[in-house]
């Protein structure tokens, strides 16, 4: 009883990082039909300028976190106007800016590389990493801090999207760009929106799993992998079904390793995904965007 | 605009629009960046090459047997290089690609001219090295790459100065049978060091009839491992060994300490580095680890105040002394007089093959790895050059992560 | 006029031009190691055209491509460790490729564009994840050795398998232009556009769709035993995330949808790290800066770009690109 529950926490744990990736990527694709690689990096920049700003500057809590959350911001912007909307203006397919966010994130790790170097680095927590008891399972608060704040973005993703008239807009355009467009919706500041809010939350997702996962410059890669399959499991169009993919994802694994051989746990989710496509073409829960083929 | 597919057969007019701005001064710049670098063979000097990863994910280990190889250098270097040649490092960074690091070792031999390559402490890239050194006939001393199959099947040219995962595996099988414990858990990361580890550790105990009552994989970006330490706990082992990288070690060992686990830990060789003790603070005091540095041998303490004092302190792992060792190998078979005569007579690879044969006849080198009195066992047959007895040295950890000091065996035992 | 038409439309010239001057090479080079670079320049040659056919002509995006170019370089390496003569185990391991296609295709196809890119993916990191961890079989991370290749008693040399290298390049290089000329070629432009629209003129889209990526991942096949013979050895990194993104930036320095995209591509692709050394520590920043430039001030790749160009410098009055097919979406 008690191993189920220890695996439920985890699943939704390690669920809550990879939703809000899937949900951060999600959200970009809703308002220009791009798949951003360089999701992973914003979280790898969030992680490390945690360390820059607490460590090597040693600022005080609350402007450390505004400054690393302006980084990433400005990072957003960065890939905006340097990388998307060249692209965009070029007449380039969305597989093209796709690799364009590619190159991107190659940019970004190299540059992280200058300042950082090549070593998996200490990051300091800003909550305790000591063990704390729920009921009968264990845990500490970074981990539950992880859990609050996906549920806390969740909410407010959703209160953005269907409870103001700019997230009116915002579904507007990923229902019809051009209709939207057409009804003055402004879809360029619509994309700057998703640009800077999706950095937003990957850049909370890096201050919240630094201290676990530490931090190295390449670690952005493996990042953006789980977050694409969160994303495409659960249903790219909508962010929440983007994160019920990587709650999905996250529990399975946790299930896996649980119950089953840990050692293959990896390539049986993949198998797993793969399967549910198969089923589902458009994800678990893609039936909007399904409708629209 | 909206619909995916629309959009994407609009990437398929290759030549739709015509051009609105030239690119040749970019394309110009790119391809000047491409052209090949070609440096001068300076004639007097000898050219050993260093491949190896120092900014991917192994760029620790990288790094740290780079800066050893920089010290033998400068040594060999200062008392006035070998019979007049001074020596001289061509590094390239393999960035963890097998296809890239071998593209860099052919570099060496081909167009470097160097006469032997050090590098691969990573598997893969490491393996990579192998048919390139045996192509171009030029002697390559592989580093820390454990994978034990590697070396199996002597290839004429290579060497490996690192110890490799079944000699771990047994000198921490051995450690367990003679501490007295009779069950064992095991937890590696799904990366190729954890699991060909792990593969390596299962194989040892076996050997020596101990019971592994549970083994788990984790991947390393899972933030929360408690399905698998719960998993371990349940199965009451009395000594858990974990196989990991740096970041998630810390993260194992900080979730044992979480699901309150008191049992005594064994950690392999990357918490030799700082970066897992960091990370895991308090949590990783009292756990041991196989090294195969003796930190109470002289020689080995001047190597790390040398150390310190070019690259800052590092502690007393095996890293930075399997670069310092490899080059000390080479540079010993490079006084050779065979060699010598090879070089100046211009004849690179005949200098090649007798420093090949230079390094086998010097084959029981006693380097800095091992207890004191050990010595390499290179041969005609015998490529792996540590020995299996006298080499493992177990280090514990204390003082919240910083430090590595003598194993305390007598406190190392099941718990009742 | 005339002559520019034909440099870019014919079938045989360029090819015959690519094979003559690859026959040259060796001739030139003063290292084994530039050897080295101009056979893999090769492989990657026949692996992206195989990627430019799927996704540059019929529009169906595959990011497994790396799955299937491992998957061919195992299971020649497994099958000359059971004793296996070179040409059994070559045909032998394409037929695995052309099955393993068949097999996951037909449920693949019926994904479309991002969700098709994630399923393939998929498909590539459960081999990639598979060949590390089954030590027994793949040897793990080290992989396996693969023996010096022996054709009827002769050891065939560095120098010959390349020339072995650019006749098969050479001749997929023919095969694609032979595909794009035809009516095949049409019907895979058509798949790009509507489907629809497609199936209701008479073409069998799952058929055709089926072909083409068999034939691409027979091609990935064909370029991993090429690649397990150059670097004589296999490992899991044949399958890894950093050929995908080897695949990609060819295709986009190249340019996709054309004739030349991937030999262009591989060129610079295979050159560019190797110039890039001498910057050190800027090495990763500017890999990544020059494929942005790349894909700014180039967006058709370099085949687009030495095309404007030809036109501009042949044609100056009449810059208008060449005709092409007006099968359109």
């Amino acid at each position: 009883m008690e191993q189920i529950g220890v695996i439920l926490l985890a699943g939704l744990t390690n669920g809550s990082v990879y939703g809000l990736v899937g949900l951060s990527i999600s959200l970009i694709y809703g308002t220009n039909r791009v798949i951003n690689f360089a999701q992973g990096e914003f979280v790898m920049l969030g992680v490390m300028s945690a360390i820059l700003f607490m460590v090597t500057c040693a600022l005080p809590l609350l402007p450390a976190i505004a400054a690393v959350l302006g980084v990433v911001l400005v990072a957003a912007l960065a890939l905006e106007f340097g990388v998307y909307q060249p692209l965009l203006r070029r007449g380039a397919p969305p597989l093209t800016i796709m690799i364009g966010t590619l190159a991107a994130a190659i940019i970004a790790t190299g540059a992280a590389l200058l300042v950082w170097g090549p070593l998996q680095l200490y990051v300091p927590n800003v909550l305790p990493l000591e063990a704390m008891r729920v009921g009968p399972l264990i845990t500490n608060p970074q981990q539950i801090a992880i859990i609050v704040v996906f549920a806390a973005l969740l909410a407010l993703t959703w209160f953005l999207l269907y409870r103001t008239r700019f997230g009116l807009c915002i579904r507007a355009t990923g229902v019809n760009a051009r209709v939207a467009l057409l009804m003055g919706i402004r879809s360029r500041r619509i994309v700057r929106f998703g640009f800077l809010f999706s950095a937003l939350i990957s850049g909370i997702v890096g201050l919240l799993v630094g201290p676990l996962l530490g931090g190295q410059v390449g670690m952005g890669v493996t990042l953006t992998v789980k977050g694409f399959m969160a994303a495409i499991l659960g249903g790219l169009g909508s962010p929440f079904a983007a994160a019920a993919g990587g709650v999905l994802i996250a529990l399975v694994e946790a299930l896996v390793a649980g119950y089953g051989s840990s050692l293959y746990a990896e390539p049986i989710i993949f198998a797993l995904i793969l399967m549910i496509l198969f089923f589902r073409p458009y994800g678990l829960l893609g039936d909007f965007e399904a409708g629209r083929h | 605009m909206n619909n995916p597919i629309d959009l994407r057969s609009r990437a398929a007019h290759p030549h739709g629009e015509t051009r609105r701005r030239p690119a040749w001064p970019f394309a110009a710049l790119v391809l000047a960046g491409a052209v090949l670098a070609q440096p001068a063979w300076a004639k007097d000097a000898i050219k050993v090459c260093f491949v190896d990863d120092r900014s991917g994910a192994a760029a620790d280990t990288g790094i740290q047997s780079y800066n050893g190889f920089q010290l033998a250098l400068a040594e060999v270097n200062a008392a006035g290089g070998i019979a007049g040649h001074p020596v001289e490092a061509v590094a390239y960074d393999g960035k963890t690609d097998p296809q890239l690091t071998a593209t860099f070792a052919s570099r060496c031999a081909e167009d470097d001219g160097a006469l032997a390559i050090v590098g691969g402490n990573p598997a893969a890239p490491a393996a990579a090295m192998i048919p390139i050194a045996t192509e171009y006939e030029i002697p390559y001393l592989m580093l820390s790459a454990g994978t034990d199959n590697l070396t199996d099947a002597p290839a004429p040219f290579h060497f490996r100065v690192g110890p490799r995962n079944s000699q771990d595996a047994n000198a921490i099988a051995g450690l367990v049978s003679t501490q007295g414990f009779k069950r064992v858990a095991i937890i590696n990361n799904s990366l190729p060091f954890g699991t060909d580890s792990a593969h390596a550790a299962l194989a040892a105990l076996k050997a020596k009839n101990i019971e592994v009552v549970a083994q788990q994989t984790y991947d390393i970006n899972a933030t929360d491992l408690a399905p698998q330490v719960s998993t371990l706990r349940n199965a009451k082992p009395d000594v858990v060994l974990v196989f990991p990288y740096a970041a998630d070690g810390a993260r194992v060992l900080r979730t044992l300490q979480q699901l309150g686990m008191q049992t005594p830990r064994i950690v392999a060789r990357s918490a030799l580095l700082s970066t897992l003790r960091d990370l895991a603070g308090a949590a990783s005091d009292g756990v041991l680890i196989p090294n195969t540095v003796d930190i109470h041998r002289d020689d080995v303490k001047r190597l790390f105040e040398a150390y310190k004092a070019r690259f800052g302190a590092e502690q007393p792992t095996m890293y930075p002394v399997l670069g310092y060792d490899a080059a000390k190998l080479v540079f010993k078979a490079l006084a050779e007089p065979k060699v010598l005569a090879a070089l100046d007579d211009g004849e690179l690879a005949a200098a090649r093959v007798a420093l090949r044969d230079a390094i086998v006849a010097n084959g029981h080198y006693a380097g800095l790895q091992g207890r004191t009195g050990a010595t390499y066992q290179f041969s005609e047959s015998q490529r792996h050059g540590p020995p299996d007895d006298n080499w493992f040295v177990f280090v514990q950890v204390t003082g919240n992560g910083k430090q590595l000091v003598d194993a305390d065996l007598a406190a190392f035992t099941p718990t009742p | 006029m005339n002559r520019i038409h034909a440099l870019g439309t014919g079938i045989w010239q360029i090819p015959l031009l690519i094979l003559l001057a690859g026959l040259v090479v060796p001739h030139l080079l003063s290292s084994g190691f530039h050897l080295r670079l101009a056979s893999i320049v090769c492989i990657y040659t026949i692996l992206c055209v195989g990627f430019n056919l799927l996704y540059g002509y019929a529009g169906q995006i595959s990011m497994g491509q790396q799955g299937f170019f491992a998957l061919g370089a195992y299971a020649y390496a497994l099958l000359t460790q059971a004793g296996w003569p070179f040409y059994a185990a070559l045909p032998a391991s394409l037929l695995v490729c052309a099955g393993v296609t068949l097999v996951i295709g037909v449920p693949l196809l019926r994904l479309r564009s991002h969700y098709l890119a994630m399923a393939s993916l998929c498909f590539g990191l459960i081999f990639a994840g598979v060949a590390s961890r089954w030590i027994d079989v793949t040897g793990g991370t080290a992989g396996m050795m693969v023996p010096s290749l022996k054709v009827a008693g002769h050891l065939v040399s560095r120098t010959e398998l390349y020339y072995g290298l650019v006749v098969i390049a050479v001749a997929v290089l023919l095969l694609q232009n032979f595909i794009v000329g035809t009516h095949l070629g049409r019907v895979l432009y058509s798949l790009r556009g509507d489907e629809t629209a497609a199936e209701s003129l008479g073409v069998n889209v799952t058929a055709y769709k089926l072909r083409v990526f068999v034939l691409s991942s027979v091609l990935a096949g064909l370029a991993g035993v090429g690649f397990a013979l150059v670097s004589r050895q296999v490992n899991p990194s044949f399958g890894e995330f950093p050929i995908l993104v080897t695949i990609l930036t060819v295709s986009v320095v190249g340019g996709l949808g054309t004739r030349y995209g991937a030999l262009l591509g591989a060129i610079v692709v295979v050159l560019a790290p190797q110039g890039l050394t001498a910057f050190g520590d800027l090495e990763t920043l500017l890999y990544g800066v020059c494929l942005l430039l790349f894909l700014l001030f180039m967006p058709h790749g370099l085949s687009g770009f030495l095309r404007a160009l030809c036109l501009r410098l042949f044609r100056p009055a009449a810059a208008k690109p060449a005709p092409r097919l007006k099968v359109s979406p």
